[in-house]
This record gives structure tokens, sequence and C-alpha cells, in this order.
């Protein structure tokens, strides 16, 4: 064994030499240039993680708003809607209060229109039995003033009066 | 003559110490490994809302990518990044002082030294993982550091319990295999490297030797993707060991 160590050469010297040199190297390689560029690469890595997550997070959100806005919408839908149909009861409501009103009113205006209209026609009436009164009172004393006293033509008017006024309504 | 060696060949002493040729260039391979550290560490952006340049990109697609690669082996990002300092620093320095150690000069270059009464030739330089000392160190951390894992992530009992098992014969000779397997990853580490390294260079050393010029150049080129494929197996060995011991014991 001790031959076969010596014919192949090792020393335990060398060996510890070697070894130290290897931990030299792993150290400084370590320190100057392993270290700083996984810390780069794992914080590069780290970063793209981070953006994966809120991309993540925002097509949540997002997704959260849409539902929201459709929520949003339809709530509006609901109520123009209802508005809407209360707005067409109202205006409903109210024409049928407007031809209502209208209605009275033309109901009034005609009865009022009515009412002047035969106050108007008794007034006329009254005028013209007056006049026809003054008239055959005059075409009496003209036709027999000449031939009759004055007793007989005041009865005669009167006479012819009574009967005027008591056809009157046939005549007009 | 050509100049073959199972063994690196001691270069000078310090302070009693024997440096060879492989701690040598080890050494180099060190220094311009750290160099670069330095240099690339003073051009990193640290700040991630920066944009990189086109060095810190090459470098951040290289590690993602490797990162990436180490997952499938450790099973899971945590110890791939975990595992990842260490998977990637055997991969660096093996991979250079492969492709360092067929630069021209390497294994060519040196000096005579009189051994008794023959002159001995001896390189500069070696190739640092044709040396089974070299090899062996990084086995033996590997392994070492694979068993701290697992003592520290399952506990002093988890881990024991994966080699010593009294649950019953079969599972207290599955025990001892596991026990034996322990020293077969440092052995099959060890010398996979050292043999692939030591007998690319002495086949490039014989080609070289027998015909000087262009016939070396394909083997030259299987060399440099061996250089490679030896890194990359010791480092996803490495990190298949590690992850391992991160598991509890199987029932």
């Amino acid at each position: 064994m001790s031959e076969l160590i010596t014919k192949l050469g090792i020393d335990w010297k060398l060996l510890l030499a070697q070894a130290i040199n290897f931990g030299i190297l792993v150290y400084i390689l370590k320190r100057f240039v392993y270290t700083p560029i996984i810390g780069v690469l794992e914080k590069r890595r780290q970063d793209i993680a981070d953006t994966a997550t809120k991309t993540a997070e925002a097509d949540l959100r997002l997704q959260d708003i849409e539902t929201e806005k459709q929520k949003v919408l339809s709530e509006a839908r609901n109520q123009a809607k209802e508005i809407v149909s209360k707005a067409e009861v109202m205006s409903k409501k109210q024409v049928e209060e407007t031809f209502k009103i209208a209605e009275q009113k033309a109901n009034t205006i005609i009865a009022e229109g009515k009412i002047s209209l035969e106050r108007e026609r008794s007034k006329i009436k009254s005028e013209i039995k007056s006049e026809i009164g003054s008239v055959v009172a005059a075409a009496v004393e003209k036709t027999v003033g000449d031939f009759m006293n004055k007793e007989a033509e005041e009865k005669l008017k009167a006479e012819a009066l009574a009967i005027i006024h008591q056809n009157a309504e046939t005549f007009i | 003559m050509l100049h073959l060696s199972i063994t690196a060949e001691p270069l000078f002493h310090i302070f009693g110490f024997t440096v060879t040729n492989s701690l040598f260039s080890a050494w180099i391979v060190m220094v311009i490994l750290i160099i670069t550290a330095l240099v690339l560490s003073k051009n990193i952006k640290r700040d991630d809302k920066k944009v990189p340049g086109k060095l810190q990109n090459l470098l951040e697609f290289t590690i993602d990518q490797l990162i990436n690669f180490m997952e499938t082996i450790a099973g899971g990002r945590e110890n791939a990044v975990k595992f990842f300092p260490i998977a990637a620093t055997i991969f660096l320095y093996v991979l250079l002082s492969n492709w360092l150690g067929m630069l021209p000069g390497v294994g060519s270059i040196g000096f005579y030294h009189l051994e008794g009464t023959k002159q001995v030739f001896v390189p500069f330089f070696r190739s640092a993982f044709a040396d089974l000392n070299m090899t062996l160190a990084l086995a033996l951390i590997v392994v070492t550091m694979s068993h701290i894992v697992g003592l520290v992530t399952v506990g002093i009992k988890g881990h024991i319990s994966k080699f010593i098992k009294l649950t019953g014969p079969i599972d207290f000779f599955v025990g001892i295999l596991e026990i034996i397997s322990e020293f077969g990853k440092i052995i099959s580490l060890s010398f996979r490297l050292f043999g692939n390294v030591l007998a690319g260079e002495i086949l490039l050393a014989i080609i070289t030797f027998l015909v000087p010029y262009i016939v070396p150049l394909p083997f030259l080129g299987l060399e440099v993707f061996v250089g490679f494929i030896q890194a990359l197996i010791f480092a996803v060995l490495a990190t298949m060991f590690l992850s391992q011991a991160t598991e509890a014991a199987h029932h």
C-alpha cells in the first residue's frame, strides 16, 4: 500500500496544498463573481415573479370592475325603466285630468252661453212686444181714430195689445 | 528523448515544502482565475435595474444556464444555487488546467537535474490534474463536503443511519456497501480525472514524438474535448454527491 502511494506520488503535504488552493479559489470566485451575479439573477427572477403576480391581481381587479360595471349598468337600466313607466303613468293621469278640466270648463262655458242666450232672447222678446204694441196702437189710432171716440179707441187698443201679448209667444 | 512520468517532479523547496511542477501549474491557473474574477467583479453592476454590459450579459446567461442545468441534477433550484459555487469552481479549475496543460511548452520546457549518475529532465509545467495529489485532493474535498452537507441537512442520526443500518441483516449489508461506495467515489473521481489527463498528455507526447507536424492536430482537438468533458463530469458528479447527501435515508 505504501509502495503504491509512493509510486503514485501521493504526498499529504501536496494534498493539503491543493485543498487550500481549491478553498481559496472557491472563496474568491464566490465572493467576486458568483454571489453578485446570482444576486442579480435572483433579484430579476423575483421581479419577474412579482410582475406576474401583479398582472394576475390586475386581471382579477379588472374582472371585478367588469362585474361591478355590469351590475351598475343593469341597476341603471332597471331604474330607467321604472322612471319611464312612472312617467307614463303620470302623464296618462295628467292627460286625463286635463281632459276632465277642459270638459268641465266647456260645460260651464256652454251653460253660461245658454243662460246669456236665454236672457238675450227674453230681452229681445220684451222689446219686440213693446215695439209691436206701439205699432198696433199707432195702427189702431190711424185706422179708427177718425170715427171712434176716445174711449172706444182706448178699449180697442187694449184688446189688441192683450191679444198680441197672448199670442206673442207664437209670433216670435 | 521522450519524457514520461506518472508522478509530478519537484521543482524547488520553500521552507522544507516541496513545490512540484503540477502544483506550480495549479498556482498559475489559480492566479489567472483570481485575476479574471477580480476584473469581472469590477465590471459587474449589482443593481438589477441597470442594463448589464455585454460581458456581464454573457456571464449572467452562462451562469443562469448552468444553474438551470444543475437544477436537473440537484433536483431543485435551491440545491443548485447552494452547490453552484463548488461545482462551478471545480469546472473552471479543471477546465482551465486541462486546457493550459495542452499549451506548447508544458512538459517540454524544463531543466536537467542530476539524479545519482543519471540526468533527469524536469519540466517547469505539468498539467495540474496529471498529478494524483491534485485529483485526490479535489475528490476528498467533494466527498468530505457531501458528508458535512449530509450531517447539516439531515442531522447526525439521519446521516449515520444511511451507512449503519441495524434494521435487518440485508439493511446492514446495504449499509456496508454504502460505506464502501463512499471510498469508491473518492477513487473513481480521482483516478478518472487523473487517468484521462495523464493519458491525454502521454498520447499527445507520443504522437508528437513520432510525427511532429499536422498529425497531432486531431488529437489535440480530441484532448480539448476530453478536457472539457472531464471537467464537466467532475462538476456534475460533485453536484450529484452533494445533493444526494441532502436527501434522507431511503427505507
